[in-house]
């Protein structure tokens, strides 16, 4: 308590210009009032203290889990009474991100949460930044970028809304509606609704989707039907047999590199007759192409109420009109780079580890290079990709003092992008100038020196080496990965997952020899050759957030001949906290992505039939 | 030789046992003819604005750091031309000492092995702090004992630190402490510890702290019962003064009018706990008496009108300086049964033990005390003696040198 006192007085005379507050401090600075119904966070005096007339970057952490998405932010500025000032969404990082502007000291500051009333709330961790003039506009960006990119509630989807919907009703024998309709430039429209025929004497022989005018040709096979449980709900009482898979989802492709519309008109036939919709520029969402948007719309829209058997067919309809239009990102990137200490001009190798979020790993990995004697003879070049915008500016500063300590020289590349796992590879092993390249993630952590010598020397020595990698353990020194395979389960039929052999067991389970010849390898750490890496176009970029991107890049590798190879012996930790169980966890928007990757990612494998040389369960 | 020790604190400006030690090593050195400088972390308000080393008397110089609980990272510059390194560059130590590697942080170990590869590495252990979140008690938030660490174990304490988190900085200090070339443990429990935790056992010594020279002081001059009882030292919530006026309270009126407990220190800055300790006081006022803070200087003429020393700690201990003092001055000690404690007191050698935070047992103790079932003579007779600080240098200088 008393240390928060202190980090208070610092901030508020401007000694620091971030505080952090978290545990029992923070409990302690901030009540839970119930007077409102529902339940309030309250700033007591204290932590009121902090502020002063200007603008404030506050980050807020609940615990995971609550189902908040929506806190309201009022300020008392001494009349007693709490003005509300702002709605404060749930962003990418699992936070309540804003900024907000104090006219004077504040008196009194509450946040509670909008429509969960009744919940127990509690705060986790508070962050203040105070922002000077020309930083209140990038973190208000910030913010509703990381705003946007995060996934919309759980079975949100379109709620039977006769007002609200595009619909032609034609009692007792049709009905058809459309809920939303979006618009992803350069790709077309995406078209979710629903109908149904109560007379099975009618049915849709055919759409005639037109932009402006201009007719553009929709595939009625390409229709991706699901569940609707509000329509059912509706009619279930007015027809007998009512259906339950009344949702249709469309995607319609218009590559017009035209941006401007004013109007859509789809266009119903049903047989003789036909019936027509029309949608002005206003009813259309616009909607870039990033991957992690678009999906996040179709799981809200649809995606959660497909059912398993049909995920195939829906993710076979985005895959062919996204497929081209999703890769590459990386290309356009002329990164910044700055090296600390006299880096390399000439290695042998090159390590690449992007940074994403967290980048206090960097000083833990370089600590430990540091005992490497290959690390002080130079022959080694240390690159470390940021792919994070947010953190920047915090990693180039504390590399300074790093570099003070260690003396290590390394180079760090960013740019003002977030590429993901797949496009942070790309940039870095383009600038790599090394034979070989380390392809490594910030949180694996050396067992011991002389790895990478190991790594080196095998990969010399085995016949048709495409990539050479270490075992990964877990902190308790249990396996994390000794390879992977790739199987079907019976969760989702027709979908690959990537599997690890003995994980969570203890090596001396088997009697492992030096080196064994593996189907996949997990990106978290590769040793290969650049050229090959560039040669087959290095990671895929398509791939959203970053699953399957390794194991597809092991099929590259195969079809030309390579083989794939584990040392036991040689051991890593992988300090990483697995967010998500791939298979079997419930359905929510991050695992839908991982089903869309998966789509791709089997689909490769089966075309190249590569299918029996990956799914090889046993570890031999 | 020439030796330059770090030192977690400066006694003239926080009083503390490990300050203590660190400081009279430092004079005891001076004092064998060594050349020896002293650094020591002190609150910023000492230091001048823009500065990060001052000199602060002839040859003590200090610094100012933020504590780094977690990651025990060190907050000042280490960089080639930094005042730390410049400072060494022109002492030329052939011994940097650590006394602790709180608030300097562990990575001033590497900076100085980086600029200075032939100059010998030394640290003296303290506590557990390497090993353990809880300000390096190794007890739980409930306060009960903690035997082992373990990255589970220690995000059960501390929820907020994964269990990968805490591993991160258990291998983060490690790897530092790997380019100490010796150890030095005032006592075998906390090397035991340290070589559990992973500490190669070959790279740890165990020395005692020396304490400057001293007179066993008479026995007080008494008629029959040895009832008076002291306590020296902060009064802190792991210090366990709290329990001993507890236990005291509780014992039969009989014996409560034949002994005294005497507190002699300063308090720890957590206000409620001072309340709850003060109103403790006042409520037993028939057998506790509350003194205030003393001088070290003071301890022999404090301890010439006690009996026993008594100690009441919750967690292990290292190796307790009162104890130390208690053997100088020639005052046997009542102390828990675990940890340091017991290495140094056995029942019967040094004074007499209890079951640790078991009120029951110290309450039987003290009775059989008070009813003349301990030969006093004896226990004097049989008590170790400390180990003066000429002694302490001697031992110390052979294990450097090597």
């Amino acid at each position: 308590m008393i240390k928060s006192f202190f980090k208070i007085l610092l901030f508020r005379f401007l000694f620091l210009d971030t505080v952090a507050f978290y545990g029992k401090d923070l409990k302690k600075l901030v009540s839970v009032s119930r007077e409102d119904g529902g339940a309030t966070l309250v700033f007591e005096r204290l932590l009121s203290r902090c502020f002063s007339r200007g603008d404030f970057l506050l980050k807020i952490t609940l615990p995971p889990h609550t189902g908040i998405r929506l806190l309201k932010l009022s300020i008392d500025y001494g009349s007693g009474s709490f003005e509300e000032v702002h709605q404060i969404h749930l962003n990418l990082f699992g936070r309540f991100d804003t900024v907000v502007h104090f006219e004077r000291p504040p008196a009194g500051i509450k946040i509670c949460p909008v429509e969960t009333s009744g919940k127990d709330i509690s705060i986790e961790r508070l962050v203040i930044k105070r922002l000077k003039g020309g930083e209140v506009q990038s973190a208000k960006e910030t913010i509703s970028s990381a705003v946007s990119a995060f996934p919309a509630e759980e079975g949100s989807a379109a709620v039977f809304d006769p007002q609200k919907s595009k619909a032609v009703h034609l009692p007792d024998r049709f009905h058809f509606a459309v809920d939303k309709c979006l618009y992803v430039p350069d790709v077309g429209f995406m078209v979710v609704g629903w109908f149904f025929s109560p007379s099975s004497r009618m049915s849709i022989t055919a759409l005639r989707f037109s932009v402006d005018g201009r007719e553009i040709s929709s595939d009625l096979n390409k229709m991706v039907r699901f569940k609707r449980k509000d329509v059912y709900e509706n009619y279930k009482d007015i027809y007998r047999n009512m259906e339950i898979d009344t949702g249709y989802f469309m995607l319609i492709p218009f590559k017009d590199k035209i941006d401007g519309f004013n109007r859509l008109n789809l266009e119903i036939f049903l047989g003789e007759e036909s019936h027509s919709l029309e949608m002005s520029k206003q009813e259309v969402e616009k909607i870039p192409l990033d991957m992690r948007i678009v999906l996040n719309k179709t799981y809200e829209l649809c995606g959660h109420a497909v059912s398993r058997i049909k995920l195939p067919h829906l993710f076979e309809v985005m895959h062919e009109v996204f497929s081209s239009k999703n890769t590459g990102f990386s290309e356009n990137i002329a990164p910044e780079y700055r090296n600390f200490g006299m880096v390399s001009d000439d290695p042998e190798i090159s390590l690449i580890i992007p940074l994403y979020g967290r980048f206090d790993f960097l000083k833990h990995q370089l600590a430990h290079f540091c005992r490497d004697r290959i690390f002080k003879d130079r022959r080694i070049e240390i690159i470390y990709v940021i792919d994070d915008p947010q953190i920047i500016e915090d990693t180039l500063n504390s590399c300074e003092w790093i570099y003070r300590l260690f003396a290590l020289p390394f180079r760090l590349v960013w740019y003002n992008r977030n590429l993901g796992f797949a496009g942070a590879n790309n940039v870095g092993v383009k600038i790599a100038k090394g034979k070989y390249v380390v392809l490594m993630n910030s949180d694996v952590i050396p067992k011991e020196s002389g790895w990478i010598e190991k790594l080196h020397a095998k990969f010399s020595d085995l016949p048709d080496a495409g990539v050479v990698a270490p075992t990964l353990l877990y902190f308790d020194g249990t396996i994390q990965h000794v390879g992977m395979y790739s199987s079907f389960r019976p969760e989702y039929p027709g979908l690959l997952f990537n599997l690890h052999y003995y994980k969570g067991m203890f090596l001396d389970l088997s009697d492992f020899p030096e080196h064994i010849e593996v189907p996949l390898l997990t990106g978290a750490l590769m040793f290969l050759r650049k050229d090959d890496y560039l040669k087959v176009g290095g990671f895929d970029e398509s791939f959203v957030f970053g699953d399957f991107e390794d194991s597809d890049f092991c099929l590259k590798m195969k079809k030309l001949g390579y083989k794939f190879y584990i040392l036991p012996h040689v051991q890593l930790y992988h300090l990483e906290r697995q967010s998500q169980n791939l298979i079997t966890q419930s359905m929510n928007y991050r695992h839908f992505v991982t089903l869309y990757n998966s789509y791709i990612y089997t689909k490769r494998v089966l075309e190249n039939g590569l299918l029996e040389e990956i799914n090889r369960e046993v570890l031999v | 030789m020439k030796f330059f020790i770090i030192s977690h604190g400066h006694p003239e400006i926080t009083k503390g046992g490990g300050e203590l030690a660190a400081y009279s090593h430092y004079k005891g050195l001076l004092k064998e003819g060594h050349e020896a400088y002293f650094l020591a972390r002190a609150p910023e308000k000492y230091l001048h604005l823009g500065t990060q080393i001052i000199a602060f008397r002839p040859r003590e110089y200090l610094f100012p750091a933020a504590p780094d609980l977690f990651n025990l990272f060190s907050h000042i510059d280490l960089g080639e031309d930094s005042p730390l390194i410049t400072l060494l560059k022109e002492l030329k130590p052939d011994v940097v000492h650590f006394h602790h590697y709180f608030y300097i942080g562990v990575d001033a170990i590497y900076a100085i092995k980086r600029s200075f590869p032939d100059t010998k590495i030394v640290m003296t252990l303290h506590e557990y702090i390497a090993i353990c979140l809880h300000n390096g008690q190794m007890i739980k938030p409930d306060f009960s004992l903690c035997y082992k660490y373990s990255p589970r174990d220690c995000n059960e304490c501390f929820p907020q630190f994964s269990p990968e988190n805490i591993f991160l900085r258990e291998m983060y200090i490690k790897n530092m402490f790997g380019y100490v070339d010796l150890f030095i443990s005032p006592s075998h429990f906390l090397k035991s510890r340290y070589v559990e935790w992973g500490i190669p056992q070959e790279k740890i010594v165990v020395l005692e702290n020396g304490l400057p020279e001293g007179e066993r002081v008479p026995p007080r001059p008494a008629k029959g019962v040895r009832g008076r009882f002291a306590y020296f030292g902060q009064i802190n919530p792991y210090k366990g003064v709290d329990f001993l006026i507890e236990t005291f309270s509780l014992l039969p009126r009989s014996i409560k009018q034949k002994v005294k407990l005497e507190i002699y220190g300063t308090w720890h800055p957590d206000q409620s706990f001072k309340e709850r300790v003060e109103k403790l006081i006042k409520r037993n006022r028939d057998v506790v008496r509350y003194h205030g803070p003393y001088e070290n200087s003071e301890l022999g003429s404090l301890m010439y009108n006690i009996d026993w020393v008594i100690m009441g700690s919750i967690w292990w201990e290292n190796s307790p300086l009162v104890i130390q003092e208690a053997f100088k001055y020639g005052r046997p000690v009542i102390c828990p049964d675990i940890g340091g404690m017991v290495e140094k007191v056995k029942h019967g050698y040094g004074g007499l033990n209890y079951r640790a935070r078991d009120h029951v047992s110290l309450t039987d103790l003290i009775a059989d005390i008070v009813e003349g079932k301990y030969d006093y003579e004896d226990i004097l007779a049989k008590m170790p003696s400390y180990k003066p600080l000429k002694q302490f240098v001697r031992e110390y200088l052979d294990l450097v040198a090597t």
